[in-house]
């Protein structure tokens, strides 16, 4: 079925070769009755290895193996996707799509909310998916909300399938801490009436400086210290889950990200970090190219992006620039990072973001690593995706030219085995 | 959004140089028609092309010659429908044939610069969308500190709107702008009838004749003259004297334009502007036989009232199909949104159109859409030697402009584009560090 | 000819009748509806003491008031799950999002004339719906149209409680403000109180995802529970059908007219394809009711089920249906007497019975 939906429309132009991976062969089990044997012109596992040609077996929506040369075992389905590209099902590790998020579905009640879990507002039917999943994105860590201070946790999804296998399990919850104008330019419910000027106000909800986003973020940890020392809350009022969720913060059960995008808030992030002896990861960093030197010293990972002309709504709190070369200097620096569209999908998309890195200057296996490994790693997804390797869910996408370029888009993509995407680049409601 | 002066200053150092010659030599000269020379050699003298041939063609000695070699030499790409450099488009006024861009071109916009950037040789400035008949254009080159030095065309061609304007339903817009055409009617009767009474005092006659007559006679008399500026810039459109950039967002409108327009006897003058939807009135397009200006925005979503279900299509690949040739706009502009007209013909090679196809749609097919097709659009001897130095394949990512040349003078050159460098790495750069030597020689 | 509500009214109203107990009355009808919707065959219904005493071709006994319907139908009272008839003021608290302990029926308006608009029109139990601004609402208040002098209604009973996890449960005016907020609170309080021994749980829930959290928190705390208006349940027929944790017993949709989309009506179809009893609402009003059920079996929704759809289906919900919903020995005698099949809107009511009262009829205009 995957064939007939390959056979129309695959006139890929191989690309000049890279680097070319000597070729592993893992075992194999003799016979696999129902396994999809894919082979293509270039097979990019995403960590650098390419394999020309190469093969990926797939059964029961995994990944059996890869490499050059496999024997193709008896009873598989054979799909030859010709002079086609496969690579892995790209990552967003900080995708904010599929929320509704400015429209208050993130709790406006407290600044301090990690307890609460981003999951429960996804809205999983969303279109916003379909686009996704029809880019090559296959997995994305939807944000907690930067409305709130310490938002809530995260959630990882699959952008298509089965909606009770959609949501993934990182090996660590994960929170994020928004320092900046953000916090206190958004969310919905964060203004006074439009009579009284429609502005933040402290009468409805603090912090409305900086300085007042980095003392939510203190006065949290503190006295989420004083909650674990003393075993109860502080007289006023504070939520014991919340406090107990922060306790993971501190504890690195769950793991933190801040989001800055002025170069001042790096700094601010990695005082209040040595303050509190917290590990974390930098989120959309829009000016990191100002703090290459602290990012690569403490080697913090960063999930860049996204580079746009215009701000989107997202981002038109700050006034934050991004040098176009971000993603190559962070690159140079040795800094392990990934990319993110945000909110951005189809031309503001990740594939678009990714095509952008490399238009500025970043390595063409570089900037796959960056949206497939990296992200997966830095998402902490990778025990299920991110990688062609065994056991790994069987997310693929099969371009019909160099992956990233212009001229190219995905024709095919798997989630888990399942065809989602058709050759049309359309998304298939009905998954078989 | 102010050019930086180190741009402007190469220009005027071009203007400078008027009437030398320039040579490219070394590239490979892509065509958009697919026809390559290796190692070519592109000739421009007094602002056009004299040669194009392989690597034995002859330089004149006074020529500046451009290397490159290991690069592509590409003609300047045509932006044939935009509103860059203008604070605010579309006039208040619903019929405002009176307005024109030549008062509100910004020279120092960065959007000209990114033009350069973007391998753009020619701009047509043209608004008015969003109203009845929205007044007159200009092509001009992206570069420059003065219009009228920017100028190729100056009033160029009228904008009028089928699609109703904000706060007009379909039939009050056709309604005002049949209104517009009759009252330019009565208007010009009024005036000859008014010429010929004139002629008559000084002709010092006596003869008696019903009005309708004196309308009749009268009507040779009219000249520009004895309009305002109110009547002219209609009276001459009407008179098929100026194109009529014709703005049709849906199918329905455009089927009402060539309607109105065949009446108005002014179809052949007319270049179709269309929205997304219009794909579906293709074959009316087809047989019209006009250019056809596509929106920047090249997918078509419509979701079906009773199921919900929201099909997609990719407008330029249904004109493709039907053999119309379409003209691209970028969607936005800027360097990295679908902004750039280069990475609009990437996505519809993307979409499987033919890989020509999408390159004249911002070359040759733009260059026919504003009149000049003989004098743009390709490397050809005979046309203007705006030429575009590229890093690499026209629709390749990686591709940046190297040199620009408008009309065999350097517009623009990446080595110099400090606001470029600033862009890339987040330094603030000082005015001097920037600046490197220009590698082209003297012969 | 003579309106049998004329006969109906000679019948019990007749002096010098003994008894202060009205005389059994018997129906006769050529068709009734079964209680599973099926059209099934006429005889005798006899009814005693507001109840239904028995059902067949057997002749009455005798003492019986007797009226006699040719080409009649008997259809049992319709029941309307969601409405707000008779309600004085406002239908929710808005001072806190969780209001268990509020019950509809402390609002009622018993005198109301809108009831004797929806008892003419057929439709002889409504619950009085929560007005849905709160996470937790409060009970639905269960209605009798008319007493049983076949007047002004009659609260018999605090039905289930409704929830709502849609949109209009949330502002920023209070916390939670969002469902990300309610979610965590509501899940404890489900997990805390023990699941009500009958009865079900009425979750609005309009978006696909909406249904998906509903499935997700109530059938993941082990509660049956019933979706109102699901409105884009066809986005999660998949979940619907196949829900791990638990999925609806019932859905609450309507009212329909010939304006619905295609597509909100055929969602009634998926619904019950999927498993789903689909009560029908329409506002309180019985032809609306009827127009709703017509218009989901003019898309395919089958004719049995649309017929439950209109009494039974409701009566469940409301937790009543073992006095009502069924043309059954006895059950309450609410009945409404068409002169063809409920789901033929040319079909016209002829008798409408609450517990066994007869409607007054409305007076023909000159």
């Amino acid at each position: 079925m995957i064939a007939t939906l390959l056979a129309a429309a695959l006139t890929a132009t191989p690309g000049t070769a890279p680097e070319t991976a000597s070729a592993a062969t893992p075992a194999l089990p003799r016979s696999l009755a129902d396994a999809v044997v894919l082979q293509a012109a270039e097979v990019h596992v995403g960590d650098g290895t390419v394999y020309k040609p190469g093969v990926v077996i797939v059964q029961d929506g995994r990944i059996v193996a890869v490499g050059a040369g496999l024997p193709i075992p008896a009873g598989g389905q054979v799909i030859d996707c010709g002079a086609a590209f496969l690579t892995p099902g790209l990552v967003d590790a900080a995708c904010q799509l599929g929320t509704n998020a400015l429209f208050g579905s993130a709790e406006q009640g407290s600044e301090v909310i990690p307890q609460l879990d981003t999951g429960d507002v996804l809205d999983y039917f969303s279109l916003e998916f379909e686009q996704l999943a029809a880019d090559g994105v296959t997995t994305v860590f939807v944000t907690g909300e930067a409305s709130a201070v310490i938002s809530a946790k995260g959630v990882a999804v699959k952008t298509a399938g089965p909606i009770a296998e959609r949501r993934l399990a990182p090996t660590k919850p994960c929170v994020k801490a928004t320092l900046g104008a953000e916090t206190s330019g958004r969310g919905a419910f964060n203004r006074s009436p439009s009579r009284f000027g429609g502005g933040p106000s402290y009468a409805i909800r603090r912090p409305t400086t900086r300085m007042g986003s980095a003392w939510v973020f203190r006065k949290a940890l503190h006295d989420s210290i004083a909650f674990r020392d003393a075993g109860r809350a502080s007289s006023d009022g504070l939520d014991p889950a919340a406090m107990r969720a922060l306790g993971d913060v501190l504890s690195g059960a769950t793991s933190l990200r801040m989001q800055v995008r002025e170069a001042l808030d790096f700094d601010t992030s990695v005082r209040l970090a040595d303050e509190f002896g917290l590990q974390f990861v930098f989120e959309y960093a829009t000016e990191a190219a100002q703090r290459l030197d602290v990012i690569a010293a403490r080697k913090i990972p960063v999930i860049f992006g996204p580079v746009r002309q215009s701000d989107s709504t997202f981002e038109s709190f700050e006034s934050a620039t991004p040098a176009l070369e971000t993603p190559k200097l962070l690159a140079e620096h040795g800094i392990v990072f990934c990319l993110t569209a945000s909110d951005g999908s189809g031309d503001g998309g990740l594939a678009r973001q990714t095509g952008l890195a490399i238009r500025f200057g970043l390595d063409r296996a570089k900037a796959l690593r960056a949206v497939t490994v990296d992200a997966a790693a830095i998402a902490g997804l990778d025990q299920r995706v991110g990688r062609l390797a065994p056991g790994l869910d069987a997310d693929l996408v099969v371009w019909n030219g160099k992956p990233f370029d212009d001229a190219s888009k995905p024709v095919l993509v798997l989630i888990s085995g399942r065809p989602v995407v058709d050759v049309q680049g359309r998304f298939r409601k009905e998954n078989p | 959004m102010v050019l930086s002066s180190h741009l402007a200053s190469a220009l005027l150092a071009a203007v400078a140089a008027l009437g030398d010659s320039a040579a490219i030599r070394g590239g490979t000269i892509v065509n958009p028609d697919g026809t390559r020379i290796d190692k070519g050699v592109v000739v421009i003298q007094g602002g056009k092309i004299t040669a194009v041939g392989g690597p034995e063609t002859a330089i004149p000695p006074d020529a500046v010659v451009h290397e490159a070699d290991g690069k592509i030499v590409f003609p300047g790409m045509v932006l044939a429908h935009t509103q860059i450099s203008l604070d605010v488009a579309n006039e208040n006024v619903p019929v405002a044939p009176f307005v024109n861009v030549y008062d509100a071109i910004e020279p120092n916009s960065a959007e000209f610069e990114d033009c350069l950037r973007g391998a753009i040789g020619t701009v047509h400035v043209i608004q008015g969308h969003n109203t009845v008949i929205g007044g007159l254009s200009r092509i001009v080159r992206p570069a420059g500190d003065m219009v009228d030095y920017m100028t190729v065309r100056p009033d160029y061609a009228l904008k009028l709107s089928i699609t109703p304007r904000g706060g007009f339903n379909r039939m009050t817009q056709m309604a005002e702008l049949r209104a517009a055409f009759a009252n330019l009617a009565n208007h010009i009767e009024s005036v000859a009838e008014r010429r010929f009474e004139e002629e008559k005092k000084k002709k010092d006659e006596k003869v008696l004749i019903l009005p309708e007559e004196a309308v009749k006679q009268g009507m040779a008399l009219v000249t520009i003259d004895d309009l305002d500026a109110r009547w002219r810039t209609l009276w001459r459109a009407s008179k098929g004297e100026i194109p009529l950039f014709v703005h049709c967002d849906r199918a329905m409108d455009v089927m009402h334009g060539i309607e109105w327009l065949k009446e108005l006897k002014l179809l052949e003058k007319s270049v179709f502007v269309v929205g997304t939807e219009a794909f579906k009135a293709v074959e009316a397009l087809k047989t019209a036989g006009r250019p056809v200006i596509l929106s920047g925005v090249l997918v078509h979503k419509e979701s079906d009232p009773l199921t919900g279900k929201v099909t997609e299509t990719f407008v330029p690949k249904v004109f493709a199909d039907a053999g119309v040739p379409f003209v691209l706009q970028p969607n936005g502009f800027g360097f990295s949104a679908d902004g750039m007209l280069w990475y609009q013909a990437a996505r519809c090679v993307r979409e499987g159109i033919a890989r020509d196809v999408a390159l004249k749609a911002v070359t040759q097919a733009a260059a026919d859409s504003i009149g000049m097709g003989d004098t743009l659009g390709s490397l050809a001897v005979g046309k203007w030697g705006n030429v575009a130095i590229l890093s690499g394949d026209p629709l390749d990512q990686a591709t940046f402009v190297d040199r620009m040349l408008i009309e065999g003078r350097l517009a623009y050159e990446r080595a110099n584009d400090r606001r470029l460098k600033e862009l890339s790495t987040g330094q603030d750069l000082p005015p001097a560090a920037a600046t490197a030597p220009a590698s082209s020689s003297k012969n | 000819m003579l309106e049998p509500l004329f006969f109906l009214a000679l019948a019990v109203l007749t002096p010098g009748v003994p008894s202060l107990q009205p005389p059994p009355l018997a129906l006769h009808v050529d068709a009734i509806i079964q209680p599973d919707g099926a059209i099934g065959p006429g005889g005798w219904i006899v009814l005693r003491n507001g109840r239904i005493e028995s059902i067949g071709p057997a002749e009455p006994p005798v003492g019986c008031a007797r009226l006699e319907f040719a080409g009649g139908v008997a259809a049992p009272g319709f029941v309307d799950v969601d409405t707000s008839l008779g309600a004085a003021g406002q239908l929710s608290e808005p001072a806190r999002p969780f209001t268990p302990e509020v019950a509809t029926g402390d609002a009622l308006e018993p005198d109301h004339s809108s009831f004797l608009a929806a008892a003419r029109s057929g439709v002889t139990t409504v619950g009085l719906m929560p007005g849905g601004r709160n996470i937790i609402d409060g009970r639905v208040a269960i209605v009798r149209t008319a007493d049983d002098d076949g007047r002004g209604a009659q609260l018999c009973g605090h039905g289930p409680l409704r929830y709502t996890l849609s949109a209009q449960a949330f502002d920023g005016s209070r916390v939670p403000t969002s469902r990300m907020g309610a979610l965590p609170q509501l899940r404890e309080m489900l997990a805390k109180s023990p699941a009500p021994s009958s009865g079900t749980s009425l979750v609005a829930a309009d978006t696909a995802d909406e249904i998906r959290i509903v499935i997700d928190t109530f059938g993941g705390a082990g509660r049956s529970f019933a979706l109102l208006h699901p409105t884009r349940a066809d986005d999660a027929i998949e979940l619907v059908r196949g829900s791990v944790s638990g999925r609806p017993t019932a859905a609450v949709i309507g009212p329909f007219d010939l304006d619905t989309g295609e597509r909100d009506v055929r969602v009634a179809k998926l619904l019950a394809d999927g498993g789903v009893a689909v009560a029908f609402s329409g506002g309180g009003d019985g032809g609306s009711l009827r127009l709703t059920a017509a218009v989901a079996t003019r898309s395919g929704f089958d004719a049995k089920a649309a017929r439950t759809g209109l009494s039974l289906a409701g009566a469940r919900l409301l937790g009543i249906e073992s006095e009502a919903g069924t043309i059954e020995a006895g059950k309450r005698a609410d009945l409404v007497v068409l002169d063809g099949d409920p789901l033929d809107l040319a079909a016209k009511v002829k008798l409408v019975l609450v517990g066994g009262a007869p409607v007054e009829a409305a007076k023909e205009s000159p």
